[in-house]
């Protein structure tokens, strides 16, 4: 059956070839945005170098660590900054995280078409698939890189994922400080009216005072959800 | 059943060749199945695959669907860690012969501020406009963003044995697209 059918493929191709003469040349090649590789841009301080790794191409190996999300080399330390929720409230971003055993740090825009939704409706599922002891003691924040568009956007946008998802809106400098002061490409923009900023691809996950953990995008809320367990019990424990 | 097959493959090798000889070359286009996920807000994105089995390359040059302020055709360009969404003003080209995938972390067509709330199950009708093809309509079936996440159900208990019997290759899932996605 296989057989018959390559061979009837063969016969038609050859009919093709033989039927435009020469009319061939572009094929089957599929042309694909060129893979990146990334170049860590690391900046001076010991944080920023730490969190060059967040600006490189993260690749899990479950195998080997035993987690579904990608563990950094250095431990990135949690950021401090004091910007405002959604409600237009001071939110200090250590204090507010103090009790949370696991905090997601997120850089992010709500008009993001796919890679934005994807990671939100991946922690929400997340927070939904362990148990609610566990659930309880995760935070999620979201930091807008697109303040001014998304002042009036963010609460809705996050309730639309989880209402307990925390937005974090500054000026652009400020947030392009934050960013900064951690290793990250500033990417918050100033205008309005414009797609898009770039933003970090990977979803940070603080255990304690530091990071040692984070998801790339593709990473499904059941994977997180297997490692979320361990990092509320006991961190990010090395093999 | 075997012969049936055979032939109705003949036939569509064919089907292809008289294209395929047509004067001057044409571009022969087929999509594939189109989805989109439930808004956040009021923009999402339309993903499929775009297969150009003429001789002659083609682009996707705009899209347009009623109900949305503006549709606009972007890549998710991602490099160094970072993602930004760029137009693609002169369009996506389809080399012919080829298929080009839109997908989530890529190529899509962005549908902005849609005017009337989105639900799961809803079909967002676009009309894409081709250099070669011309006009051709498809119909974007929406999928709850919640819901898209294959690995609840691909991965329960024996997913999970799956994995620790896996190789050192470590895919963690089929639907993984790590990082290349760009």
């Amino acid at each position: 059956m296989t057989a018959l059918r390559t061979l009837v493929l063969l016969l038609a191709l050859a009919l093709v070839a033989a039927g435009c003469a020469g009319g061939d040349g572009g094929d089957g090649d599929t042309a694909t945005g060129a893979a990146t590789e990334a170049a860590a841009d690391a900046g001076d301080g010991a944080d920023r170098v730490a969190g060059g790794q967040l600006q490189q191409t993260l690749i899990p190996d479950p195998d080997a660590t035993g987690y579904q999300g990608a563990l950094l080399d250095l431990p990135v330390p949690k950021p401090e900054f004091v910007l405002r929720d959604t409600a237009g409230k001071p939110f200090d971003f250590v204090a507010e995280t103090s009790d949370a055993a696991v905090t997601f740090l997120y850089f992010g825009y709500t008009t993001c078409p796919d890679i934005c939704p994807a990671h939100m409706a991946a922690v929400s599922s997340a927070l939904r698939a362990v148990d609610p002891a566990v659930a309880d003691q995760v935070e999620m924040v979201f930091v807008s890189v697109d303040p001014e568009r998304d002042v009036d956007l963010l609460r809705q946008y996050l309730d639309s994922f989880d209402p307990t998802f925390q937005g974090v809106i500054g000026t652009p400098e400020e947030v392009n400080q934050v960013m900064a002061g951690m290793g990250l490409h500033p990417s918050a923009i100033a205008e309005d009216g414009d797609f898009p900023p770039s933003h970090p691809i990977n979803v940070i996950a603080f255990t304690g005072d530091t990071a040692e953990i984070a998801y790339p995008f593709g990473v499904h809320g059941g994977a997180i959800a297997q490692d979320l367990p361990g990092l509320v019990a006991e961190g990010v424990i090395r093999s | 059943m075997k012969s049936l097959t055979v032939r109705s493959t003949l036939a569509a090798m064919l089907a292809v060749l008289l294209v395929a000889c047509g004067s001057g070359g044409s571009s022969e286009i087929a999509l594939g199945e189109a989805f989109s996920f439930t808004p956040a807000i009021d923009t999402t994105a339309a993903y499929f695959t775009i297969t150009n089995d003429g001789d002659a390359d083609d682009v996707l040059l705009s899209a347009s669907a009623d109900g949305f302020g503006s549709v606009e055709l972007h890549d998710t360009i991602v490099e160094g860690g970072s993602a930004s969404m760029v137009e693609q003003t002169d369009g996506i080209p389809i080399p012919a012969g080829s298929s080009v995938t839109l997908e989530p972390g890529g190529l899509h067509v962005m549908l902005i501020e849609a005017e009337d709330a989105i639900a799961a199950g809803d079909e967002i009708e676009i009309t894409l406009e081709f250099e070669n093809a011309g006009e051709v309509t498809l119909v974007s079936v929406v999928r709850d963003r919640g819901e898209d996440d294959p690995q609840p159900m691909n991965m329960d208990m024996e997913g999970m044995d799956d994995m620790d019997d896996m190789g050192s290759e470590g895919e963690m899932d089929m639907e993984m697209e790590p990082t290349e996605a760009g």
